[in-house]
């Protein structure tokens, strides 16, 4: 090693090491907000990419269209059958809403309680994903001034994909769900509920290597069961409630031994290279 | 050629790095292999080997501190520091071997191995990941390995051709 480099040129390199491992020390964890010169950069990279980015999905799109072809009577009859229920339902759901809002009003509910679920969908286009694994990442052309803010979780139509890692004026970053590990500090479990029993609760706390999430803390007497159609509770007070995640394909004794663990199926295609289209979701702040 | 269009190319490929390339890569794999393209770090090693360790030096850090505030890592530094380190450990070693095609392939495919391999370590030490070290290796690093060997191939000739040719105007002009 020595022969190698020479000894001016080592102290050199360890000096260098002791600097990166201070550097990676101090921005490791949550920063509030990133400092001008990674929102300058990171605009101006993701704006570029922006411009390859929509014609490279275009032609995909174009081709799995074309794929997708012989399909299209079958969904055709699908959609007007789910478009007739979804006409039945608007009408149940206005109902509803004229009996719930005098209700509100006669048990004196704040305007934070009346407006916790009017959730805001925002649109946003995927600029590029990040080609290292070791970090799922994507970026959107949505930023600071569109309203994004840390942690709004971001789904796509199919359910929840991930959560906003940071922001820049015009770009964030999304943090995909695959990279949930509660051995990790970077990364948050997600509270989930079932749409059969909303009685039913347990933390998804894990990204298995067989391309499905790990939902623990289920207390044994809970009624869950195969197939079950998984959803964000809201308790954890960081993603909105009730957004689809995933199905219940497994469900058996945690490691522990004293409570349940159920093996989810993401609802959403979680291949960050393969999203074009993402909604960010953002719950009224008092 | 020229510095700057030696940048300015790097650069286009880190940006079709995040969009395109996702597109090329088979998806319908063995369950859980996960190819990463690092075309970037496969030119900054060609820099470093065809020009000069300190160059490469100084691409490699410029673009990984790029790719670190771009894709959100965890932590700024981990991508700079890999790959600047890379570079420079590539450039040492042409320094003292003859620039075959051969020689070249053999430095890039130890290079790209070490560059993953202290990502892994980085981001082992400071507990963003926390997967064991076989299954990486043989789910990630190798395939990605083969898969950007092919690409250096590929690139081989047209880098050697472009970055060597002001080399020798140098000499002329210096002569």
């Amino acid at each position: 090693m020595f022969r190698l480099l020479g000894n001016k040129k080592l102290i050199l390199l360890l000096a260098c090491l002791i600097v990166f491992i201070a550097l990676m020390g101090l921005t490791l964890g949550e920063r509030k907000t990133l400092t001008w010169p990674e929102k300058l950069v990171k605009d101006t990279v993701s704006f570029t990419q922006s411009l390859f980015y929509k014609p490279a999905g275009i032609t995909a799109g174009f081709f799995e269209n074309i794929g997708m072809l012989s399909d299209v009577y079958e969904e055709n009859k699908a959609l007007k059958r789910k478009l007739s229920d979804y006409a039945q339902d608007a009408v149940r759901l206005n109902i509803l809403e004229e009996r719930v809002g005098p209700l509100e009003e006669a048990l004196l509910f704040t305007e934070r309680q009346k407006q916790a679920n009017r959730y805001i969908w925002h649109f946003a286009e995927v600029v590029s994903s990040s080609p290292d694994p070791f970090d799922q990442t994507i970026n959107i052309n949505l930023g600071e001034k569109d309203g994004i803010r840390e942690n709004m979780a971001v789904a796509t139509v199919d359910g929840l994909i991930g959560i906003v890692r940071n922001v820049a004026p015009f770009s964030s970053s999304v943090q995909l769900i695959s990279a949930i590990d509660y051995r990790v500090d970077s990364t948050k479990a997600i509270a989930a509920t079932t749409k059969e029993n909303e009685e039913s609760f347990g933390m998804i706390e894990r990204y298995t290597a067989d391309d499905l999430l790990e939902m623990n803390k289920i207390e044994s007497t809970d009624s869950i069961k195969e197939g079950d159609t998984v959803v964000t509770s809201g308790y954890g007070e960081v993603f909105p409630k009730g957004l689809i995640i995933g199905t219940v394909v497994f469900k058996g004794v945690s490691d522990s031994g004293i409570t349940l663990k159920a093996m989810i199926k993401p609802a959403a295609d979680l291949n960050g290279a393969k999203l074009r289209q993402v909604f960010v979701i953002e719950v009224p702040e008092p | 050629m020229n510095n700057k269009i030696i940048w300015l190319l790097i650069f286009i490929v880190f940006i079709l790095e995040g969009t395109w390339v996702h597109w090329l890569i088979p998806t319908g794999w063995y369950n859980g292999l996960q190819v990463a393209p690092h075309f970037v770090l496969v030119l900054v090693l060609f820099v470093s080997i065809i020009r000069n360790r300190h160059l490469g030096l100084f691409f490699g850090l410029m673009f990984g501190l790029m790719h670190d505030i771009v894709y959100a890592s965890p932590m700024l530094g981990p991508h700079s520091f890999s790959m600047g380190l890379t570079a420079y450990a590539a450039g040492v070693m042409a320094k003292r071997l003859k620039i075959t095609m051969i020689s070249a392939l053999f430095m890039i495919s130890f290079s790209i191995v070490l560059y993953d391999v202290v990502n892994f370590l980085v981001f082992r030490m400071f507990r963003v990941i926390d997967v064991p070290f076989i299954t990486i290796f043989s789910d990630f690093i190798m395939p990605t390995l083969l898969f950007n060997l092919l690409f250096a191939v590929i690139v081989y000739v047209p880098a050697r051709r472009w970055m060597d040719r002001r080399k020798v105007h140098q000499e002329d002009e210096s002569l």
